[in-house]
């Protein structure tokens, strides 16, 4: 019992502290070294001294009071020269059974000096200066950081070795060129070349096919072996790798089977879009259910740095535990816990450069008036430019008369500044484990010329968050834990809804960058005030861009964001081995308060007024003879100095959740089985409406034979609001089994095959999202438009309107999915396989109606829902992993490629004329559009195409209302003759990219690690239309991408159709076509990162530091896609989305 | 023994986790847990049409969803301008389709940027359907609820007669049908496959029938000034003249057309007779009433002064409904209106010069370097042209002028109903004003007994308008002669006001088969003339004498049967 007292030194000093006073515990220890003495050192009777086995424990005693030890315990003698024995070596020792010769080659290490032992155990020490060893000292840990105690190392070739010390800490003599050999149970054996150094720190990987290794499941975790549901997961440690101020982008190309969309690189609103395995059904949310330590909640605002493992869950099997809702996959977050071990503090900063990733390259003055004259000309219209104009802007002969903004660059940053910092604590003792974390993020936003007097617009992201996680350990079988999670974020960013009602800010600037002409308007008149666009340069953009954008930006007003969540949850867990051995019971009960508010400062619109009237703006109309220029009159009546407060948006939630579970494991003998049955309830109130709730049971059981044969059922039991009472509980079951080959006799000793094990589950779960709230009454008759009536209009009489109907039948979705999986892994571990198969049926999938006749009378937003559709979705994923030591090198690769597709089966659609426009049968996101054919060459052609009876629904706005040369050839598809929208068919892969995949590897070489993923999306498709691919859309600009239109000479290579001057949607060469619906295929080298480790103790031990680590790293280095001036994830058709962003990073992590 | 008790302890210890857990559970199993919020006002059809006030209250709602018939595409006002020869639309939109042959059924603002009101139409109906359905329920004084039905009655017809101008016969929907059949799917089908269209004939005996019940339950005007906007008496009557007029029609009532769908089949020459009764009666009707419908004197200001007391003259009209000023705003005054319609010169040469001919007649004085001059005061009302003052600004609207804008096409545009000053609060749309009542009368008895001396007193009711005071016309006219002069008199007095576009069709008009020219200022030296260019060729099919139905209305409802030539 003491001895297991001393075992633990932290124990001991925690006694200290706490029970004992300084002499009790000097006498206690004194005590116990004099009972450990005494009882602690048996020796063997053996007469073969070498197999002797001492028991000792001894602490910071001279080497010769060590040998003094074993004399006095042993038969042995020693003999030797004082001066060998430095009284300045130190020794600390405790082991059990310990081989005296083990004990021998430690002084001979230590003092440099080599032994005999002679006849009668006299043991002789004399010099050793003849041999060419040095000292080396190291430390054995495991992946996690965690000491080795009593880990073997040989030098290899050798019989020396040595075994570590309760630290972890061992040292040895060893020729600086020789190789140890590191060897654990449970690890894997590990050589490492000394190479003169002479501290050398050792990690060893456990043995993967360690038996208690845990994933985590639905409502619990389960041990790898015996998983057969399908399941992926990732580390916080692979998350960090991609520099990100949104965790979920760190997850993309993590995980197989999850299919991430990042359509933004807003501050603050750059979330990813997260699928697993694509998507499900075509109505509602396809977004998978996300619980954060067991608790649905969005993940978004979480810091990295705080969790632990993210895992998702894919089939029925690993999903139906959450019955209802579990049909679009499961996200699981597990955040840090603290371990019963020393506080370690680990403090990690970063400071990246930020990049816009792609924007459109525009037009410059001349291009744009050439362009522009070349549209008029085809439209066999007069040329809005003379050549004096023309020739102004080529020779850039006044800034103000002919002006030439670039306005991109003119108002975005080249790079903006974002930092993370983060420090967090975990530790521990047998009582409380905590794990205490807080992160501050600030990100900054692209825009220049923000500030002015009163405000400053810039948009600026930071995030505070907090986590602290306990476990209080009352009793070996009480458990109760209490996490805490707090965000707070403050966004602050221009106000721009005055100019553009419900544009933010963002947008509209993205909007105006796009598509301001460069010669609308110079940015500032040379006398200072606020420009704006003169007829004389570009009367078209006097019309709709009859605003300054730098006005906007800097007088408008700023909007500021503020959020707040608050996450807590007090678990308690009780084993019940008294009652029923390995029965555990526990309870949850968590809550959510969140808390959003925009506050925005703004100058108001003068009212009646026309928009952005708050600031005067003068055009530039001509010059003077004396070389002074002529303004026009003011574009608006005056500044408005006053400035309005508003706060808007306000959302405040508060949540609740709670869960009550009984958990079971046991086996006998070679059966192994575990239970689980589970109730929980939760409520969602958010500020001004109804709550919303769930309640359900949930339940699992799964067996397996001596890890052979595994067979699981789970059952979902659970009930949505969304439908009517008897309509609104389901059960879902599911059903796996497993087969581990690698387990039975026949493969046990093979040396190739590690693991293999196949699954296959089947199962069926649900989804109630889709329709609106309560879909099941209808909804009562509710107040409606008002009418004025009265000579002036005064007698105003509140209107009252039928409401929504509802459908009593309507039910949850069923997703019937089908899994068939394999792992493998081979020659000795190093290479590893992970492949699934799935299919999947969505039924009774809920929707409105499509084929009602609008003679009902009824809105399509008041038709009743119903479970209406059917979808299939299958695909697979594959993963590989090769990871290997070569010398001192340690590398990893990984490869993982997901493919999802989905085919509408039903859906209510009317009798189509032609089998290609139906939307069933295809993808969910497919996009459909006429399929060009080259364009007219020249008017014979045209000519020829109307005589022989052709015709198009589409007008094309020249003169005449006739095709002109350089107009798009449709292919006729129906051969009716007539080009219009019976002649779309689907074109190009679905939205949402179908395939997904990445290569990742690293490698660690002495202090440097490295790391690297290229990811990529295939078979998806965007339409680039409207601003991000038209010229003089709504009087803007060109992009440069416009210059390979279409013109008689560049007849035989032009790429786009000729100009319009007013280009619009249903117009015949704007029309949806397979022309600007573009393959958004894309590879990035999504990250990249180059870690350097100091290793060097002293260094370490001078700063009272346990490691240190800087890294340099990157996130969307490059990007190869097809569409090359706009990031293919940015699907915005109007150009206008805030790009992705490529990030440049800097970091240090430091821990103590 | 101790070990003993303390297990036993232990185990109660447990035995109470789990009655806890138990218990926790049993609570949180409340059986309301997931119900929905109760509402005890609850507001169902009994609550509703039983309460005097919420049953004006769902009639007011009827009102406030009407179709704003001017405002069609991309809610610009005068859109039906833009689908037939008044105006220009200088960045060529929607209304494009109708005049270079693009009009189709599949064209997907048919329903709202062309005004093709199908869909939107019979959500207005299903209303009007519910309130009546529920009349039973109105237990309330009488007289409201007679006043209460016979509005919607009106309306009803309205929303009709609406469909009819630009379908022909449609599904007469005469029941708010209950939306829970839908769910049933035998039901859905057979919901789906009855959708047929009445002929004309039915449908036009179905909108007459409303027409006569809302006429004898109304008052002929507003009881008082807070009821203005009313449907009264007289708007059915109104409107029934109106019906009856499209109805005798030659695009409704010719003996060349035989499908019952689009048109009687036939010809009878009654159909003139009742149209002409129609309006006979209207004005007998109104001088019983005391002539409470007036010719108001201004021409201009009776579109712009909308809170006029003294405007007798609108029949029929929706409430506070702006003209839309962006409709021509100079670009010297702020920001040119974003959608400035051009005039046409086939427009501005409808006009007859001030001696009361027309400018291709023999002894006028028509002057061709200036078309503007010497001609019907109504053109210089309707349009604002280069040289005229507007807001304080002469316009130059020549290339190169302040007022200049890509957006000029001609140098024409629309003036009438646009305040200069920018205000237009408290306008109202005319659907029916008591001048096109005057020419329905004059053109239904021209077709039915010639041009008598109640059809000619009729056509100068409007030309001797104090404002307008054109030389009256004086008899001596054919049949065929006054038809022309008739039909002229009426596209210029009802210029811009969604007429000319269904008149030129009921007409089947040669006008629609013309080709678009504009008035063009061109600047020599100090001076402006006019030049007569052609804008763009013209592309009519007999298909669009009528709108298509929506493409995916047919799909959906294989009985319906689509115009012919779409």
């Amino acid at each position: 019992m003491c001895d297991e007292l001393l075992k633990s030194d932290k124990f001991m000093k925690k006694m200290k502290h706490r029970v004992f006073k300084r002499n009790t515990y000097q006498l206690l220890c004194m005590k116990l070294t004099f009972f450990l003495l005494i009882i602690g050192i048996s020796v063997s009777a053996s007469g073969f001294s070498q197999k002797i086995k001492l028991n000792l424990s001894v602490k910071n005693i001279s080497v010769s009071q060590f040998l003094k030890e074993i004399e006095k315990q042993s038969k042995f003698t020693f003999l030797y020269k004082s001066e060998l024995m430095d009284p300045n070596l130190k020794i600390s020792l405790k082991a059990n059974n310990i081989a005296i010769d083990e004990l021998l080659n430690k002084v001979s290490t230590l003092t440099n000096t080599a032994y005999t032992i002679l006849e009668n155990n006299l043991i002789v020490f004399v010099s050793n200066d003849n041999q060419q060893k040095s000292p080396i000292r190291g430390k054995i840990t495991d992946s996690q950081g965690q000491p080795l105690p009593g880990a073997t190392i040989f030098i290899k070739g050798s019989k020396n070795s040595t075994t570590s010390d309760i630290e972890g800490n061992f040292l040895l003599s060893a020729d600086p060129n020789s190789v140890l050999i590191i060897s654990y149970i449970g690890f894997v054996t590990k050589e490492v070349s000394v190479n003169n150094l002479p501290v050398i720190n050792i990690s060893l990987e456990e043995k993967t096919k360690e038996i208690n290794e845990v994933v985590i499941v639905g409502y619990g975790v389960q041990k790898k072996v015996s998983v057969v549901g399908s399941v992926s997961s990732v580390s916080s440690k692979d998350m960090l790798q991609t520099p990100a101020a949104n965790i979920s982008n760190t997850l993309t190309g993590r995980l197989p089977g999850l299919i991430t969309l990042q359509t933004s690189g807003d501050p603050g609103r750059d979330a990813a879009t997260l699928l697993i395995r694509g998507k499900g059904t075509y109505t509602g949310n396809t977004g998978p259910l996300v619980l954060v330590d067991g608790v649905v909640r969005t993940f978004n605002t979480i810091d990295a740095n705080e969790v632990e493992n993210i895992t998702i869950l894919k089939d029925a099997s690993a999903t139906a535990v959450y019955g209802i809702r579990g049909a679009n996959g499961v996200l699981l977050v597990t955040t840090r816990r603290g371990t019963n071990k020393k506080p370690v503090i680990s403090f990690t900063a970063n400071t990246s450069l930020q990049q816009m990733t792609k924007v459109p390259k525009m037009c410059n003055s001349y291009e744009y008036a050439t362009l522009k004259n070349e549209a008029y000309t085809n439209e066999g219209k007069v040329p809005f430019y003379s050549q004096q104009m023309l020739d102004g802007y080529k020779n850039h002969l006044d800034p103000y008369l002919y002006p030439d903004v670039d306005w991109y660059s003119e108002f975005l940053k080249k790079n903006s500044l974002m930092q993370q910092y983060n420090l967090n604590v975990a530790g521990g003792s047998n009582l409380v484990k905590y794990f205490v974390s807080g992160s501050y993020l600030s990100q900054d936003g692209a825009f220049k010329h923000t500030k002015s007097a009163d405000f400053d617009e810039s948009i600026n992201f930071s995030k505070y968050n907090f986590r602290s996680n306990l476990d209080f350990d009352f009793s070996p079988t009480t458990r109760l834990s209490v996490n805490l999670g707090v965000s707070n974020y403050l966004r602050n960013g221009p106000y721009t809804e005055q100019i553009y009602a419900g544009q933010d800010g963002t947008t509209r600037i993205f909007s105006e960058l796009v598509r301001l002409p460069p010669n609308c308007m110079p940015v500032v008149n040379p006398d200072g005030s606020f420009s704006l666009p003169s007829g004389r340069v570009d009367k078209d953009a006097a019309g709709i861009a009859g605003m300054n954008l730098l006005a906007e930006l800097t007088q408008a007003g700023v909007k500021r964001e503020y959020g707040n969540i608050i996450d807590g949850s007090v678990i308690l867990k009780q084993k019940l081995d008294d009652l029923i051995k390995g029965l555990t019971f526990s309870g949850n009960f968590s809550m959510r308060n969140g808390y959003t508010q925009t506050n925005g400062r703004y100058r108001p619109v003068i009212s009646g007024g026309a928009v952005n009237n708050f600031y005067a703006r003068y055009p530039i109309t001509g010059q003077n003879s004396d070389g002074t220029y002529i303004y026009g009159g003011p574009g608006s009546s005056a500044n408005q100095p006053l400035i309005n407060y508003t706060s808007s948006n306000s959302l405040m939630n508060k949540d609740w959740y709670f869960e009550s579970k009984l958990d079971y494991i046991g086996n006998t003998g070679k059966h192994h089985y575990t239970g689980l049955v589970l109730f929980n309830s939760s409520r969602t109130t958010l500020l001004g409406d109804w709550p919303k709730s769930y309640m359900g049971i949930s339940s699992r059981a799964t067996y397996d034979y001596d890890y052979k044969y595994l067979a699981e059922i789970n059952l979902g039991y659970n009930g949505s609001e969304n439908f009517a009472p008897g309509n609104r509980f389901g059960l879902f079951p599911a059903f796996a089994l497993g087969w581990l080959v690698s387990n039975e006799d026949f493969l046990k000793d093979n040396k190739i095959v590690g693991l293999l094990k196949i699954r296959g589950s089947y199962g069926e779960v649900g989804n109630d999202q889709g329709i609106g709230r309560f879909a099941f009454f209808d909804k009562p008759y509710a107040n409606s438009g008002s009418y004025s009536f009265g000579l002036t209009n005064g007698n105003t009489i509140s209107g009252y309107n039928e409401g929504a109907f509802g459908n009593s039948a309507v039910q949850w979705e069923v997703a019937k999915k089908y899994n068939l999986g394999l792992d493998a892994k081979f020659f000795n571990n190093i290479i590893g396989i992970t492949a699934d198969l799935f299919y999947e049926k969505r039924d009774h999938i809920l929707a409105s109606y499509g084929t009602v006749p609008a003679i009902l009378g009824v809105t399509s937003g008041n038709l009743p829902s119903a479970n209406l559709g059917k979808m299939e979705n299958k695909g697979y994923e594959i993963e590989l992993t090769h990871n290997n030591t070569v010398g001192n090198f340690a590398y990893w690769i990984k490869a993982n490629l997901s493919f999802a597709r989905n085919k509408i089966l039903f859906q209510d659609e009317p009798t189509q004329p032609y089998p290609w426009l139906y939307k069933t049968g295809n993808p969910v996101d497919q996009l459909y559009g006429l399929v060009t054919n080259g364009f007219f060459k020249d008017q014979q052609e045209v000519d020829a195409w109307y005589t022989a009876g052709y015709s198009t629904t589409y007008p094309d706005k020249t003169a005449n209302g006739k095709l002109v040369p350089g107009d798009f050839k449709y292919v006729d598809q129906n051969g009716d003759k007539i080009i219009n929208n019976l002649d779309m068919v689907p074109i190009g892969g679905p939205t949402s990219p179908e395939y997904q995949f990445a290569v990742s590897f690293g490698g660690k070489f002495k202090n440097l690690d490295f790391s690297v993923m290229l990811q990529g999306s295939a078979n998806t498709a965007m339409f680039v239309t409207n601003e991000a691919g038209w010229a003089f859309l709504n009087a803007g600009g060109a992009l440069k991408v416009n210059l390979n239109r279409w013109t008689p000479a560049t007849a035989a290579t032009a790429t786009s159709p000729r100009l319009s001057s007013s280009p619009g949607g249903g117009d015949y060469n704007y029309v949806n076509n397979d022309f600007w619906i573009k393959d958004a295929s894309y590879l990035r080298i999504r990250q990249a990162q180059i870690g350097y480790t100091i290793l060097d103790k002293n260094f370490l031990h001078k700063l009272s530091l346990q490691s240190v680590r800087i890294y340099v790293d990157g996130s969307n280095l490059y990007t190869f896609s097809k569409i090359k001036y706009l990031d293919p994830e940015n699907r915005d058709s109007q150009a206008r989305a805030y790009p992705q962003q490529r990030v440049f990073n800097f970091g240090i992590n430091v821990t103590l | 023994m101790l070990n003993r008790n303390i297990k036993i302890f232990m185990m109660k210890n447990q035995i109470i986790y789990i009655l806890g857990a138990v218990i926790l559970l049993a609570v949180s199993c409340k059986k309301d847990f997931l119900s929905p919020p109760t509402n005890n006002l609850e507001l169902t059809p009994q609550t509703i049409f039983n309460d005097e006030i919420r049953t004006s209250g769902f009639l007011a709602n009827i009102y406030a969803n009407m179709y704003n018939e001017g405002i069609v595409l991309n809610a610009n006002a005068w859109g039906y301008s833009t689908m037939c020869d008044e105006v220009i639309d200088p960045i060529p939109n929607l209304g494009q389709a109708w005049v270079n042959g693009s009009m189709n059924s599949q064209i997907s603002s048919l329903e709202d940027g062309l005004g093709g009101l199908y869909v939107s139409q019979y959500t207005r109906i299903r209303r009007c359907n519910l309130l009546l359905k529920y009349q039973d329920l109105m237990t309330f004084t009488s007289t409201s609820k007679t006043q209460f039905i016979g509005e919607t009655r009106f309306l009803r017809a309205f929303f009709y007669f609406e469909l009819l101008k630009r379908y022909g016969g449609v599904p007469l929907v005469t029941d708010a049908t209950d939306v829970s059949s839908i769910t049933d799917i035998s039901k859905f089908e057979e919901f789906k496959t009855n959708v047929s269209r009445a002929s004309f004939k039915r449908t036009t005996d179905f909108i007459l029938a409303d027409l006569e019940a809302a006429k004898n339950a109304l008052p002929w005007f507003p009881a008082t000034d807070n009821d203005r906007g009313r449907a009264t008496a007289a708007a059915a009557s109104a409107l029934k003249s109106r019906l009856l007029l499209y109805a005798a029609s030659p695009l409704f009532n010719s003996s060349s057309e035989t499908d019952t769908l689009i048109s009687y089949g036939d010809y009878d020459v009654n159909r003139w007779k009742l149209a002409a009764d129609a309006a006979r009666e209207f004005f007998t009707l109104n001088s019983t009433n005391g002539n409470a419908y007036q010719l108001y004197n201004s021409y201009p200001n009776l579109f712009t002064a909308g809170k006029d007391a003294t405007n007798h003259e609108i029949i029929w009209y929706r409430q506070n409904f702006p003209y839309l000023a962006n409709v021509f705003a100079p670009g010297r005054a702020g920001s040119p209106g974003n959608f400035c319609f051009d005039v046409t010169a086939n427009e501005v040469d409808l006009y007859e010069t001030n001696t009361g001919k027309t400018i291709t007649e023999t002894g006028t004085n028509y002057d061709p370097a200036n078309p503007f001059a010497n001609r019907d005061p109504r053109l210089g009302y309707n349009v604002v042209k280069n040289g005229d003052v507007f807001n304080g600004f002469t316009m130059q609207l020549y290339n190169g002028g302040a007022d200049y804008s890509a957006r000029t096409v001609t140098g024409v545009f629309i003036r009438k109903g646009i305040p200069a000053n920018g205000n237009v609060s408290g306008q109202k749309w005319h659907y029916i004003r008591l001048a096109e009542i005057y020419l329905n009368l004059a053109e239904a008895i021209n077709e039915y007994q010639g041009p008598t001396a109640e059809a000619y007193a009729a056509i100068n009711a409007t030309r001797t308008r104090p404002t307008v005071n054109m030389p009256v016309v004086i008899a001596g006219f054919t049949a065929d002669q006054f038809r022309t002069k008739v039909q002229r008199e009426r596209s210029v007095e009802l210029a811009f006001e969604s007429q000319r576009f269904f008149d030129l069709r009921r007409w089947r008009s040669d006008d629609l088969k013309n080709d678009f020219r504009g008035y063009v200022p061109v600047l020599s030296g100090s001076t402006v003339t006019w030049t007569n260019v052609l804008i763009y060729s013209n592309f009519f099919d007999n298909r669009m004498y009528l709108y298509p139905f929506p493409f995916n209305e047919t799909l959906k409802s294989p009985n319906l049967k689509q115009n012919p030539g779409y």
